[in-house]
Parts: structure tokens; C-alpha cells; sequence
């Protein structure tokens, strides 16, 4: 039985229809990447699993339950986290306290373990615990937030475009940490990337979005290699 | 028993007054989105300009010598001298009258302009609480520098109607402050079907728009609040004849706020809706008035009736926040019109 | 020289509006509408406490918790009844502000009639009453003990507001909930639970504060609202969204108030003292057209800078 299981998904805002009929599956331990162009609907189909957006037909499973018609806070504590791109921290807290407010659900003497081992996971952290957001750059901001998600031991985690606008050495460094969570934590991921190459590379599956439609669906290393859509959509050369 | 036709001829004159400001109120917001708390200042100055002005003015005319230093005390006696000086000329009177209609809207349209420096720069929140403490800056201005209307006395205000008697005299002076009414509220509604109009519900709608569009949102902002506040001043002069005083407290913004009570009871962004809500307020607010005097309770009647009215405000609000008449979407070509001319152009 | 008697008044007023301030700032900072009512929560605190100390004959100081209930219960009602409604139904700013000016108006006319019913049916004097005070000698200077009372509670209140807000996790959820009310409730934290609490300690500052009034200012129902011009002068020279702000605002206020009506009713100005409320209408302007965003957003380094390039 996969973690996840996205059963004919129609997704959109309201009366407006942005995505398709999606199919996917994950399973823990796995990366998922959704690639595709602007405006695809990659965001929207990871906001439409995770109870932001308005689902208009399909079926969403977590460990065989159904959960399409639950709020977000209640699929939170079954063990989904979500980052979104923006807004994702809040930069008047220090970094303490937005981890403090990521376990909110957890006893206190449970929060000071997981935040130890979130710690040792991500060490960078431990330099900056006392500062506050907005003093950060925009790599350290994606490391709390990155921290954030996975405070609560979820399952599975949906990240939204996690490197967006940041320096491409930073974006690495990133991409690393992610791959980390897979193989240490066991974890589940769906990753909503851009910068296509470099997902589709750490990724062990892919789903390319086009037009809020399925393209492609399979192999990450053989979507990387093919040689119409890699470079129509993807703008890999091949 | 209740004297019918004074009731009816009183509702009148107060439905012309609350309509012409609910009117006014209805373009700044309404139609151009511009929070006015401060409407007890605009209607303040019209009543000011003819409190300060009436025995001033005709005194004089009358032959009378006004002691500025003795005005505030024996305001009441000059203006009686000058009623009766106005009931035999009934041209000077009405001169007069027509004069203080044009400086009370003259006045209104400055303190308008002036109140459009902030109105174009800041945020609502920040507009509303200017507004509403400007307003009261006036009122406290009012009720302590005595040369304007005799500070905390209040001063009298001559009867420009002197020249008519009795029943007859209620009639014309509330047939009179109707037109002046209707035709406020006839120039606006031709305004908010005009060009203009439109451009003020897309400067409501989004500024950003209308100045993509290469409109000058500061200027038609400007325009709405100064016809607005001109309405205003030219209500708060009818007012002040009608009263036959003025008193600075009159003006405090529990006055601003009933004018909202009746443009979001109506429904704001409809004209009609302000006719209507001004309407439905005076009979609820006369009606308590009425019926007041048959009671003795422990305490004053007045404050249950502004109980009972922003109750009532919050539950329209909050379950009819449209209002009685909800704004219709523009239609200055009929639909069907417009089909038969796309099918003729194709 | 200025009487002492001046500063002292300056102090208290100062606190005062400091303390109505905090609690104008915190409703402002959830809902981010300017709550007209705000000053009548004041009154809520000062009649609740005023109607105990004459039916038991206790002294208002012991009352302070009776004030800070009922104003904070008062402030959590209209929250609960009216604003928070209005929020779900994702109504307009301009809307929120009518509703608060309706609420004053409710507000005022219950207190109004309860006032009357007071003075008629029970004879108390329920309007224009002051509160007998004691007083603190210290060296040549006679302290009011008003002046004693009040700014012991502002201290403890900011000591307190400051533990709440930067050591509790409940503080904390109030400033993360303050910030991003989505990503805190996708967190798990009831943010509607965090904002009605908010609404509640903010009507309680106020409410305490109202229990001063009497020991000054001879106090009636619209006392609340008269004072909102300054408070609105206070939270917004303090940038309306923060609460450092807000005690710097109320103390610049509540001392130009003073101080400033004192120096221009004397000679050579000699202008009635009526027109006080001028004074923090002027701060309120100023501050609007040349600092929107409070005394806290003003770059003081770069004024500065570009003051020393001057020189």
C-alpha cells in the first residue's frame, strides 16, 4: 500500500479549474518530483492534496484512509507537512520560537527531543536558534522552515518550490538536505521544483504537469533523458 | 391626540435634511469608496456659516446695531428683532436665505477640499480616525471661541419664513427644504450616471485601474469629496434655520453616524438606497420620539432608541450587509441592446 | 519654572493614556481594525468598580481586578458578537470601523441608562464623581498616590505583557498568530482561541486604566470616548502595530497634552484650555502625513546621517 495514493485529482480555485485528472502515488522513502512549465498547476495540485485549494473530483488516500474532505490542520496531525514557498516562517519570531510554534501539538518533553534530533539534522540551525527571522538570509530562512516541517515527524512532506530565488550554491545545499530526509528520516517527499535538472536528478520518480494536465509520469532519470519532453517543457537540452 | 400635519410637515423637513446628507454621503462612499467619518464637520459648517452670519448680516439691513461683545448673550433677542424685521420683507429674507444656501455649500466645498489632502493619502483606517477627530476638533472649536456661534450658549438664528403664519408658514418651509432636498439628490443621481460616476466606481473599485486608464484618481477623490461636503454645508444652513439654533454639541458623531446608519441600511452604492434607509431611520427615530413622552422610566428614553439603532446597524451588517437596495451593476446600455449591436457590427 | 503639580499631572495622564494605548494596539494588531469602542471599555472598568465601592464602601484601589474582568469580559463580548462575525464573513475595513463606532454608540447608551438608573432609583451620584485619593510625602514633594498606583501598574503591566509575550508558549503563538494567522493555523494553533484572548487582556488594561479617571477627572459615560483621540494619537505615533511603540507614543502624548496646554494657557498665550484636544490631533496629523507607520518606522540613523552631512 503506498503512503499517498492521488486517485483522478481535479483541482482549482473556487469555480476555476486548474488541474486535471492527476495520478500519482508515494511511497516513503521516496522522492516525487512535479516538474512543468509556469502556470501548470504543479503548486496548485500540492495545495488541492494538502486541503488549500478547492477539490472538485477525485480521491486522496494517506495509509489506505481517505482523507479528500479533511482541513489542513487534521491532515497536519496524521502526519503531512506542507511548506509553502512564500510566507513559510514567521520573521518576527526567532528561529527558536518558530520552531517552538511548529510542535505546538507536541507535549513540551516530546518538543525537546524531536527538536535535538532536528538539530543534529540540520546543524546549520543551531548557529542562528536565537535570531530572528527577518534577520536571515534567504538560504538560513529555508533551513527553518526545511526544520519546521519536520518537527512534527511527519510522514510525508509536500515542498513548494524550496529553492526559489536562492543562490545556486545554496539551492544545493538544499537539494542535499531533502535527499538526507528520504534516506535518514524514511520520509515520503513531493517536490515541486523549477530548477528542473537538479530535482529531476535527486528525484527517484517524476510527474510532468502540462497545462494542468499529466505529461509524463514515471521514471526521474528517463524523463531527464527524453529526448521531445526534457526539452520542450523542462528546457533540458538533451 | 397627535397633530397629524405638523408630524407629517416635521417628518419632511427632517427627511430633507438626514436625505441631503445621506445623499452626500452615498457619492464620497458609495460611489467613491471614500470612508467620511468626519460628516458632522461638513454639515457643522453650513450650520455655522449661518449661525455666525444671519445676525450679522442682516442686522444691519434691519437697523439694528449688533454689539459684537454683547452677541453671545442677547443672541436670542437680536435674532427675534431680525424675524421681525424679515416678516415684512419677506425679499430680503429670502435673499438672505439663498445667500447663506451658497456660503454654507461654499464652505462645506473648502473644508472638503481640505479634507481631501488626507483623504487621497491615507489608508481608510487612517482617514476614518482623522476624519472622525478633525470632526471633533471643530465641535470643540465651535463650542469654546465664542464670536463664531456663542461658544457654549449656542446662538440664535432668525426665521427667514417670519413673513408667513401658522400652519401655512410648516408647510412652505418643508416644501421649501424638500426641493432644495430633491434637487441634491436629483444632481447626484444624474452625476452617478454620467461619465463621471462611472469614474468614481472605478476609482472605488481599483485605483490602480482607473490610473492605468490615465484617469486622475487625486483629482475626481478631490471632486467627490467637495460636492459631497457642498451638499452637507448647504443641509447644515437648512438645518440651522429650521432649528432656529445652533449649538456646537449638535454636531458630535453621533450626527455622522446616523448618516451611515441610513446609507448602509438603504444599501450603499445605490442612491435609491439612501432615499430609502434615510427613510426607514426618521420613521424608526421619530417614532421613539413620538411615543417617548407617553412613558416614565428611570432614565432617558434617548439613549435606548441609540441602542436599539446600532444594534440594528450590526445586525444589517452582518445579515444584510448589501442593505434594503443593493447596488445594481451598471447598465447604461441595455443588455439586450447591446447583443442587437455586436450581431449588426458582425 | 513649571509647578511640579504640572509633571505629576503629565505622569499620570501619561500613564493612562499608556495603558489604554497598550490595549487599543493589541485589538489592532489581530483583527487590524481601529476599534472606535475602544474608550468605552475604560468606562466599563470605572463603572464596575465605581458601583462596588459605593454599595460596599471599599476603596477603588482594591477594585483594580474587577475592572480589568469586566472590561476585558466587555472587550472579548464585542469581539465574540460582532467583529469576529464580521472578519469570517471577510468584511471591508471601512464596515469593521462602522460597526466599532455602532458598538461605541451601544456601549455608551447602556452605560448612559445605567447611570441613570443609579442617580434615580438608587440615589447614587453616578455623574461628574471623583474618587478621594491618598498621598505619598516624599522630601518637599507630595505625591499623589494615584500617581503612585498608576505607575506601579503600568510597570507591572508591560513586565508582564513583555514575560507573557516573549517566554510563554501561549504569548508566542499570540505574536505567531499576529504575524501569519494562516501558517499558524496550519500549525495547529486555534488562532480565533488567540485573538479572543488578545481582545480580552486588552479590554482589561483598559479597564484598570478607567479606575484612575476618577481620582482627576470628574467622570461621565463619554469620558471614554473623549479620551479616544488621544489614544488613537498614541497607538498611531507608535505605529499602531506595536506595543513598545504604543508606551512611547502614550508617554509623548500624555506629557505634550499636558505640558503643552499648561504653557499656552498662561501668558503670553493665554488660550483657553478647552482647546486641548487640538494637541494630540496635531501629533496625529503629523504623524500620519510625515510617518505613517509610527515613531518606531522613522530611520533615525538616516536622518541622522544626512543630518551630520548638513552640518
Amino acid at each position: 500500500m503506498p503512503l499517498l495514493d492521488v486517485d483522478n485529482l481535479y483541482v482549482g480555485y473556487g469555480k476555476l479549474q486548474i488541474v486535471f485528472g492527476a495520478n500519482l502515488e508515494l511511497n516513503r522513502g521516496e522522492i516525487l518530483v512535479i516538474v512543468g512549465p509556469n502556470g501548470s498547476g504543479k503548486s496548485t495540485l500540492l495545495k488541492g492534496i494538502i486541503g488549500l485549494a478547492t477539490v472538485h473530483k477525485g480521491r486522496i488516500f494517506f495509509e489506505g484512509k481517505d482523507i479528500t474532505r479533511k482541513p489542513p490542520h487534521e491532515k497536519a496531525r496524521m502526519g503531512l507537512a506542507y511548506l509553502p514557498q512564500l510566507e513559510n516562517t514567521f520573521e518576527r519570531l526567532t528561529v527558536r520560537e518558530n520552531l517552538l510554534m511548529a510542535g505546538y501539538t507536541l507535549q513540551p518533553s516530546e518538543y525537546e527531543g524531536r527538536l535535538e534530533e532536528v538539530l543534529d539534522f540540520l546543524p546549520v540551525v543551531r548557529e542562528y536558534l536565537d535570531r530572528k527571522v527577518y534577520t536571515l538570509s534567504g538560504g538560513e530562512r529555508q533551513m527553518v522552515a526545511l526544520a519546521m516541517a519536520i518537527i512534527r515527524s511527519p510522514k510525508a512532506i509536500f515542498l513548494d518550490e524550496p529553492t526559489a530565488a536562492l543562490a545556486p550554491k545554496i539551492a544545493l545545499q538544499v537539494l542535499e538536505k531533502i535527499t538526507a530526509l528520504r534516506d535518514e528520516f524514511d520520509l515520503g517527499i513531493l517536490l515541486v521544483e523549477q530548477n528542473a535538472r537538479k530535482a529531476l536528478e535527486i528525484g527517484d520518480r517524476a510527474l510532468l504537469l502540462v497545462a494542468g494536465k499529466v505529461a509524463y509520469y514515471g521514471d526521474s532519470g528517463e524523463l531527464l533523458k527524453h529526448p521531445e519532453l526534457a526539452q520542450l517543457y523542462l528546457g533540458i537540452a538533451g | 391626540m397627535f397633530d397629524i400635519i405638523r408630524i407629517v410637515v416635521d417628518f419632511a423637513a427632517f427627511y430633507a435634511i438626514y436625505l441631503m446628507l445621506s445623499v452626500s454621503l452615498e457619492l464620497e462612499y458609495g460611489e467613491t469608496g471614500i470612508s467620511n467619518f468626519g460628516k458632522a464637520m461638513f454639515f457643522a459648517a453650513g450650520a455655522f456659516t449661518a449661525g455666525a452670519l444671519v445676525i450679522r448680516l442682516a442686522g444691519p439691513i434691519a437697523g439694528l446695531i449688533i454689539s459684537e461683545s454683547e452677541l453671545k448673550l442677547r443672541s436670542v433677542y437680536y435674532s427675534t428683532l431680525v424675524s421681525r424685521y424679515f416678516a415684512a420683507h419677506p425679499g430680503v429674507a429670502l435673499a438672505i436665505l439663498f445667500l447663506m444656501l451658497i456660503l454654507g455649500a461654499l464652505f462645506g466645498a473648502v473644508l472638503g477640499y481640505l479634507a481631501s489632502y488626507p483623504a487621497i493619502r491615507l489608508r481608510e483606517d487612517y482617514l476614518g480616525i482623522t476624519l472622525i477627530a478633525a470632526s471633533e476638533l471643530v465641535r470643540v472649536i465651535g463650542r469654546n471661541y465664542d464670536p463664531l456661534i456663542g461658544g457654549t450658549l449656542g446662538t440664535a438664528v432668525p426665521d427667514p419664513f417670519a413673513w408667513l403664519m401658522g400652519r401655512q408658514r410648516e408647510i412652505v418651509v418643508s416644501t421649501f427644504m424638500m426641493i432644495i432636498a430633491l434637487t441634491s439628490f436629483i444632481v447626484t443621481a444624474s452625476l452617478s450616471r454620467s461619465p463621471f460616476g462611472r469614474l468614481l466606481r472605478a476609482v472605488r473599485d481599483s485605483e490602480t485601474a482607473a490610473e492605468a486608464l490615465g484617469k486622475d484618481v487625486v483629482k475626481v477623490r478631490m471632486k467627490s469629496l467637495m460636492i459631497g461636503s457642498a451638499i452637507a454645508g448647504a443641509a447644515g444652513v437648512l438645518y440651522a434655520f429650521y432649528m432656529g439654533f445652533v449649538h456646537a454639541d449638535d454636531f458630535n458623531p453621533i450626527k455622522t453616524f446616523i448618516v451611515w446608519v441610513m446609507v448602509i441600511i438603504g444599501g450603499s452604492g445605490n442612491i435609491w438606497g439612501a432615499a430609502i434607509g434615510t427613510f426607514v431611520y426618521l420613521l424608526i427615530d421619530r417614532g421613539i420620539a413620538l411615543v417617548k413622552h407617553q412613558f416614565t422610566l428611570p432614565f432617558d428614553i434617548n439613549y435606548v432608541s441609540y441602542a436599539v439603532l446600532g444594534t440594528l446597524l450590526v445586525a444589517v451588517l452582518m445579515f444584510r450587509p448589501e442593505g434594503l437596495l443593493p447596488e445594481k451593476p451598471l447598465s447604461t446600455i441595455p443588455r439586450k441592446i447591446l447583443k442587437m449591436r455586436v450581431k449588426a457590427q458582425k | 519654572m513649571l509647578p511640579v503639580t504640572v509633571l505629576i499631572d503629565s505622569l499620570l495622564y501619561g500613564n493612562l493614556i499608556t495603558l489604554m494605548a497598550i490595549g487599543l494596539t493589541l485589538t489592532y494588531l489581530t483583527l487590524k481594525i481601529p476599534n472606535f469602542a475602544h474608550g468605552d471599555l475604560a468606562m466599563v472598568g470605572v463603572y464596575s468598580a465605581y458601583t462596588v465601592a459605593v454599595f460596599l464602601n471599599i476603596n477603588p484601589y482594591t477594585l483594580l481586578p474587577i475592572a480589568f474582568l469586566m472590561g476585558g469580559l466587555s472587550a472579548l463580548g464585542t469581539y465574540i458578537l460582532v467583529y469576529r462575525p464580521l472578519f469570517r464573513k471577510g468584511a471591508s475595513i471601512v464596515v469593521m470601523m462602522v460597526a466599532s463606532i455602532a458598538v461605541d454608540i451601544v456601549i455608551r447608551s447602556i452605560l448612559q441608562i445605567y447611570a441613570d438608573i443609579m442617580s434615580s432609583t438608587f440615589n447614587v451620584y453616578s455623574r461628574g464623581f471623583l474618587f478621594k485619593d491618598f498621598s505619598l510625602n516624599i522630601y518637599e514633594v507630595r505625591l499623589p498616590g494615584v500617581l503612585v498606583i498608576s505607575s506601579l501598574t503600568v510597570l507591572a503591566i508591560i513586565v508582564s505583557l513583555y514575560l507573557f509575550l516573549s517566554k510563554t508558549r501561549f504569548g508566542i503563538a499570540m505574536r505567531a498568530a499576529i504575524e501569519n494567522p494562516w501558517l499558524a493555523s496550519s500549525l495547529g494553533i486555534n488562532v480565533e482561541l488567540v485573538y479572543g484572548i488578545s481582545w480580552f487582556i486588552a479590554g482589561g488594561i483598559t479597564g484598570l486604566a478607567g479606575v484612575f479617571l476618577p481620582f482627576r477627572i470628574p467622570t461621565n459615560p463619554d469620558l471614554g470616548w473623549l479620551m479616544l483621540l488621544s489614544v488613537f494619537a498614541a497607538s498611531i505615533l507608535g505605529g499602531l502595530e506595536s506595543l513598545f511603540g504604543a508606551i512611547a507614543g502614550g508617554y509623548v502624548v500624555g506629557f505634550s497634552e499636558i505640558l503643552g496646554i499648561y504653557v499656552l494657557s498662561s501668558p503670553p498665550f493665554g488660550i483657553s484650555t478647552a482647546y486641548r484636544p487640538a494637541i494630540p490631533f496635531t501629533i496625529l496629523i503629523i504623524t500620519l502625513l510625515l510617518a505613517p507607520r509610527g515613531i518606531t518606522s522613522v530611520e533615525w540613523n538616516k536622518i541622522a546621517t544626512r543630518l551630520r552631512r548638513n552640518v
